[in-house]
């Protein structure tokens, strides 16, 4: 019952959020999108137990148990004298390791959140047979792509390791333009279905140390079997004279009379490389020293031309500096702590580009003999140059919860 | 523990819920400028055709009396059942046999309106060797298809009506009854010119204004309505030397219709887009759609009118006159003046309306204004093919009005979401 309380209220929840970055292009990426990883700000490097990181497939062995993981996301953003608060799904992932040798993983997680809707502040008035007719305008966009990821993390040897993911890009986003008229909206509605794989490569190591303590070292890089294709299904614009957002035959004109959808394939819309390197130091028994490096590009052909603000974005760049302290495992230290801050930057093309500063705050807290955890993760974040509103804040808290247990692991192999 | 970790539960809910409910909004006018949102034009008128069609009546379940704007009620026929009502059946000749004495007959009808001018109704039969004299083909320019009904016709009654004898009542209606008696030798007109069906079988009754002195409409119930005309027969039947039938029996009408001169066509209306339902009269316009094929598929057509100027009518200051605006299913290919009452069927141009656009919209203030978005959004759609509009008299008009129309202009307003 419960499960199906929450699935309604994620339901609702997926019409609403948004950022100011949703306005670009096919909108925002969706980053650190389980809790363990946020208060350390970097994906690759361990946060959810030493030595493991929830977001890298080649350091799954080193768990003992399988472990069920989701998180649910709010996001606060500020910006102008506007402020928004929304939930949101976060991420569901399972993981199973194999004889500490390897694990296999699958996880569903949005990949672009494009909720965002402008409005204009005032009607304006426009004469027509000496009367006077007001109107007004509202763009929304709402929805974006999924991705589906199937995992797997190989221990090559006691010092190095190396996983692999497959992303299957799915689901679709839609548009609306609403010309209010005289109390009459008046609709334009699009839709994009994307679909696209890619393949993100891992590779771990800690053959390296300083003052005996090893250092660990981690590189991913991510690239596309195929570029992200993008069905644009576009309706005619109607009156919706009976106010229920849908085309149906009590509209103008009716679903019958209007012309058929127009179809359009936009191959490899969207092409997606990154190149991600990180490295953590031990310095103290379970406090560590994260940083990790980001450089992403996108260079898809965008074709599709209805970015609500004229721009996308084509690279991003990110800096990491983080702090950990890991729980001791079977003892009565049960937290990890976490804390990061991290800088970032958008390259936007035909816009000004973004700079984003921010800060992770995390706390983890284990129980149970198989190593549940619930993890609490908090970022800070202001962005410069954002188009239109210039500044913008955001506060984004994220729970995470992990379930372990023997799933398919056989009780001998702890 | 297991309660704490519900109630948990159900506080996280809410608070999702509600914060999930919370929504920005960014200022589209400093995204996107909003001039040039909601655009007008004007569609020129490019050609107009004046044609005539089969004449209609407003009604079939009257009959109409008088001579009303320039229009001439000439007569009304009406076809009686040949056998009557009643139970065994009995056929009008049959009250001819020897075993037979008619009484009394009467021929009477229905009418819910008053009088204000006095007339004579004269009541005749058609004395035509067909069965089938008339047809709902029949009318003021079709009359020379059939039978000369004025010389093959014979006066078995008349009938002075004024205002004190029409009077309906609480019910409504009064009845109009041409009484035949004995004594008064009508009632062997009857017998010898009506009710003798096998030498007049046309069983045909024709009713009109004596001396054409009546200058008002006037009805009487049709055979549509349910107090359509009838005829009461009072006859003694000998059944044997000993037994005598004094009964009645009634025969009802089965058809009829009315020929009336509607306002004739003149020259004058060929300068306008004149429309008159009792002539037939209709118009065509086709303006420049041009415009269309410049819009994008998604600029949308809204309170767009086809705005009409009365020049003049014969409309009397409380009558109403709605006029009908619907698409054309094939383009017009003669501009000229057309009629379907050709004497060649080669020469017959149909014109028909498409049923995916008709409206109608009545006079006011002199002017009309017709909302054809609908129109234009269909064309641009593809559904119509033709920019071409017809335009005639809505049939709740009465078939004596007739007005003509100056085009005033169509004007468009559209918008792209």
């Amino acid at each position: 019952m419960l499960s199906r309380k929450i699935l309604i209220i994620f339901f609702i929840s997926f019409i609403f959020p948004q950022n100011a970055l949703s306005g670009y292009g096919f909108g925002s990426s969706v980053d650190n999108s389980e809790a363990a990883s946020l208060g350390v700000s970097n994906e690759l490097l361990p946060s959810f137990k030493s030595k493991v990181s929830l977001s890298n497939p080649s350091t799954w062995h080193n768990l003992l148990f399988s472990y069920l993981n989701t998180s649910v996301n709010v996001q606060n953003s500020v910006f102008q004298s506007d402020s928004s608060t929304n939930f949101s799904f976060s991420s569901a992932k399972l993981i199973i390791p194999w004889k500490q040798k390897m694990a296999f993983g699958v996880s569903f997680e949005p990949f672009l959140n494009r909720e965002v809707t402008i409005s204009d502040s005032t009607f304006s008035s426009f004469s027509f047979n000496d009367e006077d007719i007001l109107f007004s305008r509202i763009n929304n966009s709402s929805g974006g792509p999924s991705k589906g990821q199937l995992s797997f993390g190989y221990k090559l040897n006691e010092m190095d390791s190396f996983g692999t993911s497959l992303n299957i890009i799915f689901g679709s986003s839609r548009s609306s333009r609403n010309l209010i008229v005289d109390n009459e909206n008046h609709l334009l509605q699009s839709r994009d279905y994307f679909s696209g794989n890619m393949i993100d490569l891992f590779y771990s190591t800690n053959r390296f140390k300083i003052d005996e303590k090893p250092i660990f070292f981690s590189v991913a890089y991510s690239i596309p079997l195929s570029g992200i294709d993008i069905e644009n299904d576009s309706y005619q614009a109607f009156i919706d004279l009976n106010d229920n957002n849908y085309h149906d035959v009590n509209d103008f004109p009716n679903v019958g009379q209007a012309l058929l959808p127009l179809t359009q394939n936009f191959k490899d819309e969207l092409k997606i490389n990154s190149l991600k390197f990180g490295a953590d130091y031990e310095f103290s028994p379970r406090k560590h020293f994260q940083f990790e490096l980001l450089q992403l590009s996108n260079n898809g052909k965008h074709s599709l031309d209805n970015s609500v603000y004229g721009g996308h974005i084509e690279n991003k760049s990110k800096l990491s500096l983080s702090y950990i302290k890991f729980a001791q495992p079977f003892s009565r230290d049960r937290f990890n702590f976490k804390a990061s801050m991290f800088f970032q930057n958008y390259g936007v093309k035909n816009l000004e580009n973004i700079n984003e500063v921010g800060l992770g705050l995390g706390v983890g807290f284990n129980f149970g003999i198989t190593g549940n955890q619930i993890d609490f993760g908090y970022k800070y974040a202001n962005r410069t140059g954002v188009f239109v509103v210039e500044d913008e804040t955001l506060h984004m808290f994220n729970i995470g919860i992990s379930i372990g247990d023997l799933w398919f692991v056989k009780r001998r192999e702890i | 523990m297991k309660k704490n970790f519900e109630n948990f539960n159900k506080i996280l809910i809410t608070i999702m819920f509600l914060i999930s409910c919370s929504e920005e909004t960014i200022l589209y006018d400093e995204i996107e400028n909003r001039e040039g949102t909601i655009k007008t034009a004007s569609l020129p008128q490019t050609n107009n055709k004046l044609y005539q069609s089969f004449p209609s009546f407003s009604s079939n379940s009257k009959l109409h009396f008088g001579n009303v704007k320039d229009s001439e009620n000439l007569f009304s026929l009406v076809q009686m059942t040949l056998f009557s009502g009643n139970i065994p059946p009995v056929s009008l000749v049959d009250l001819l046999a020897d075993s037979i004495q008619v009484d009394s007959a009467m021929v009477f009808f229905q009418t819910s309106d008053s009088l204000q001018t006095d007339f004579t109704l004269g009541l005749y039969s058609i004395i035509a060797d067909d069965d089938s004299v008339f047809s709902d083909s029949l009318n003021y320019y079709t009359k020379d298809n059939f039978i000369d009904y004025e010389n093959n016709s014979m006066l078995l009654n008349t009938l002075d009506l004024s205002s004190e004898i029409v009077a309906p009542d609480t019910t409504g209606l009064d009845s109009i009854k041409f009484m035949f008696e004995e004594n008064s030798g009508s009632l062997d007109l009857l017998k010898e010119y009506f009710l003798d069906s096998d030498t007049y079988p046309a069983r045909t009754l024709m009713l009109k204004d004596e001396d054409g002195s009546l200058n008002e409409l006037f009805t009487i119930e049709s055979n549509e309505s349910s107090n359509g005309p009838k005829m009461r027969v009072w006859f003694k039947a000998f059944v044997d030397e000993e037994t005598t039938l004094d009964t009645f029996i009634t025969f009802f009408s089965q058809t009829d219709i009315s020929v009336f001169a509607p306002p004739a066509i003149e020259d004058d209306d060929f300068n306008y887009i004149s429309l008159n339902s009792g002539s037939g009269l209709r118009s065509v316009i086709e303006f420049d759609l041009g415009i269309i094929d410049s819009l994008s598929r998604n600029e949308l057509f809204k309170n767009s009118n086809l705005v009409l100027d009365v020049e003049n009518s014969n409309l009397n200051e409380d009558d109403e006159f709605y006029i009908i605006v619907s698409a054309l299913q094939d383009s017009i290919q003669n501009w000229g003046f057309s009629t379907p009452f050709v004497e060649n069927e080669e020469e017959l141009e149909t014109i028909s309306s498409d049923a995916n656009f008709i409206i109608s919209r009545k006079i006011e203030d002199n002017q009309v204004r017709i909302p054809i978005q609908a129109f234009l959004q269909g064309y641009k759609n593809g559904l119509f093919q033709h920019n071409e509009l017809m335009l005639y008299s809505a049939p709740v008009n009465s078939p004596f009005d007739k007005v003509r129309l100056n085009f005033n202009a169509i004007e468009v307003m559209y918008v792209e979401p």
